[in-house]
């Protein structure tokens, strides 16, 4: 048991009717993953202070984790009645919704969120994963956009943006349904996932898919390659590696064949001479 | 002129042995990619293909069979999963599921026409009309099936079944000199001989070196008692294949 965890327990022992005792007790036991223990405290803690939105907000995110949604739901929904700005409730409560599949609420409590706190990276990057409808492409890449230039280590973001323009899949002007890839676009963000983090093999892979479109296959055969080093079942990979080997099969194998006979030639005449 | 010989054939041997070092490759990365992903039908379908290839009927037929099974089952959940979304009202992601769910069909159509092509290689023309007859279900506009399913029903004399097919298969592929070919030849043994001529004429429009049509339109001619045509077909296509031969019309008009 820790010191702070004993030191409130004592506290709420002298003064069981101590609100914020009880609430970073909570806190602490929700870390502990003491689920049941922390949620008999943000319950007292609510039932002392029925208005305290950090508790709602904190017991909303231990209720996601205990799965109860509709529990959750609702204090979450209480935070944000009590506290308008609460940009963190919001994007929780978003991300909640999305994994209820209310996907409409989901993008409303995201751009919330990002619209309280402007700097709100996550906030705009899940969003910009929600906007899948083609109508929403500028969109989606303005919030990729966004969070790249609040945070531009940001992989995942650099991963998600590449995939969406190398797709390309949007509404014209006239609302006409188009298909415009920008494939350098896809590239260039492919790359900065990986200069970023090494081993994101899902980068790698899906620039080698790019490399392959643009026929620059020994590229595209390095990234294939590299994606299977680093997730040795990673089963598309190795399935466009064989189709890109298939493809260009021909080629190598003349090359093959060309170069061990370049190579039997010299040693004969080697050994002539 | 030894040493040259010897030079041929040791790049023959050598072109051979790359062939099957890339075809062991190709296996191994396909193998690979379905001990992580069981169901991952592309890789089955190239695999059947591979085995087809090496005379492996075995292999072949079981992997033709595992890609259909995927395909299907992965259509249907797919499916299912678009028709729980619609309940709920989320269109676009409904409208998601349902066209992977048809990029899933396509995929085994193309499967069920690669397994028709194995099963006639074999003669077993039942099964492959099967095939053909489930690819079409999965895919109802994919020119090639209905084009051998029509071919394959006009040899069994199922003329109107036959006549469907093909005539559905130029409706999705009018450039396809073959399905013009079969579906005159229907037209001929109908005896509707004009329709007969025009689909051979387009067929050799699109394909000018097309031999066996202008055989097929020289044999017509002759039943149209057009002797001299059919002999000016019978020569054009004697001048693309000298070697060519064929009994009824030498002895008619050779």
């Amino acid at each position: 048991m820790s010191n702070a965890q004993e030191h409130l327990e004592k506290a709420i022992q002298i003064h069981p009717e101590f609100a914020d005792a009880h609430y970073e007790l909570a806190l602490i036991l929700k870390d502990k993953k003491d689920n049941e223990k922390s949620k008999e405290h943000f319950l007292k803690t609510i039932e002392i202070r029925p208005e305290f939105p950090v508790a709602h907000f904190n017991y909303a995110l231990l209720l996601k984790d205990m799965k109860d949604h509709k529990a959750s739901q609702e204090h979450f929904l209480k935070a944000i009645d009590l506290d308008q700005h609460f940009a963190d409730a919001h994007y929780h409560f978003g991300l909640l919704l999305a994994d209820l599949e209310d996907f409409e609420e989901a993008k409303n409590n995201l751009e919330k969120a990002t619209d309280i706190d402007q700097n709100h990276t996550l906030a705009y990057y899940h969003l910009a994963k929600l906007l899948i409808d083609p109508e929403d492409y500028e969109k989606a890449k303005k919030n990729y956009l966004t969070a790249i230039d609040i945070d531009d280590t940001f992989s995942k973001a650099h991963y998600y943006l590449g995939k969406l323009v190398a797709g390309g899949l949007k509404n014209d002007k006239d609302g006409t349904l188009v298909k415009k890839p920008e494939y350098d676009n896809a590239v260039t963000h492919y790359k900065r996932a990986i200069s970023i983090n090494k081993k994101y093999a899902k980068a790698h892979y899906n620039l080698a898919l790019m490399y392959k479109i643009q026929k620059k296959y020994e590229d595209a055969r390095k990234h294939f390659e590299k994606a299977i080093e680093i997730v040795n079942d990673y089963s598309k990979a190795h399935f466009h590696l064989a189709m890109l080997l298939k493809e260009t099969g021909s080629v190598a194998q003349n090359d093959k064949a060309k170069s061990s006979e370049d190579a039997k030639e010299k040693k004969s005449e080697k050994s002539k001479s | 002129m030894i040493r040259r010989n010897l030079r041929k054939m040791q790049k023959r041997r050598n072109q051979k042995k790359v062939k099957a070092d890339l075809t062991n490759d190709l296996k191994v990365h396909f193998l690979n990619a379905l001990k992580a992903s069981p169901d991952f039908s592309e890789a089955h379908l190239q695999l059947a293909q591979l085995y087809q290839e090496e005379g492996d009927n075995e292999n072949t037929e079981h992997h033709f069979k595992s890609a259909i099974s995927s395909d299907s089952q992965q259509a249907l959940e797919l499916e299912n999963r678009g028709e729980e979304l619609l309940k709920k009202f989320q269109f676009q992601n409904a409208k998601d599921q349902f066209m992977k769910a048809q990029e899933k069909k396509n995929h085994c159509a193309e499967v069920y026409y690669q397994q028709s092509i194995f099963f006639k290689n074999q003669k077993k023309t039942k099964a492959a009309q099967t095939s053909l007859e489930h690819s079409i279900k999965m895919n109802p506009s994919l020119s090639d099936s209905h084009r051998d399913l029509g071919i394959l029903l006009s040899k069994q004399t199922q003329l109107d079944d036959a006549r469907f097919h093909l005539e559905k298969a130029l409706d999705l592929e009018y450039a396809d000199p073959s399905s013009h070919m079969h579906l005159g030849k229907i037209m001929a043994q109908m005896k509707d001989y004009e329709d007969a001529e025009q689909h051979f004429l387009s067929a050799m429009d699109i394909n000018p070196e097309f031999t066996e049509c202008m055989l097929e339109l020289a044999s017509l001619k002759l039943k149209m008692k057009k002797k001299k045509e059919a002999k000016k077909y019978y020569q054009k296509a004697k001048a693309i294949s000298p070697g060519l031969k064929h009994a009824v019309l030498d002895k008619a008009i050779g």
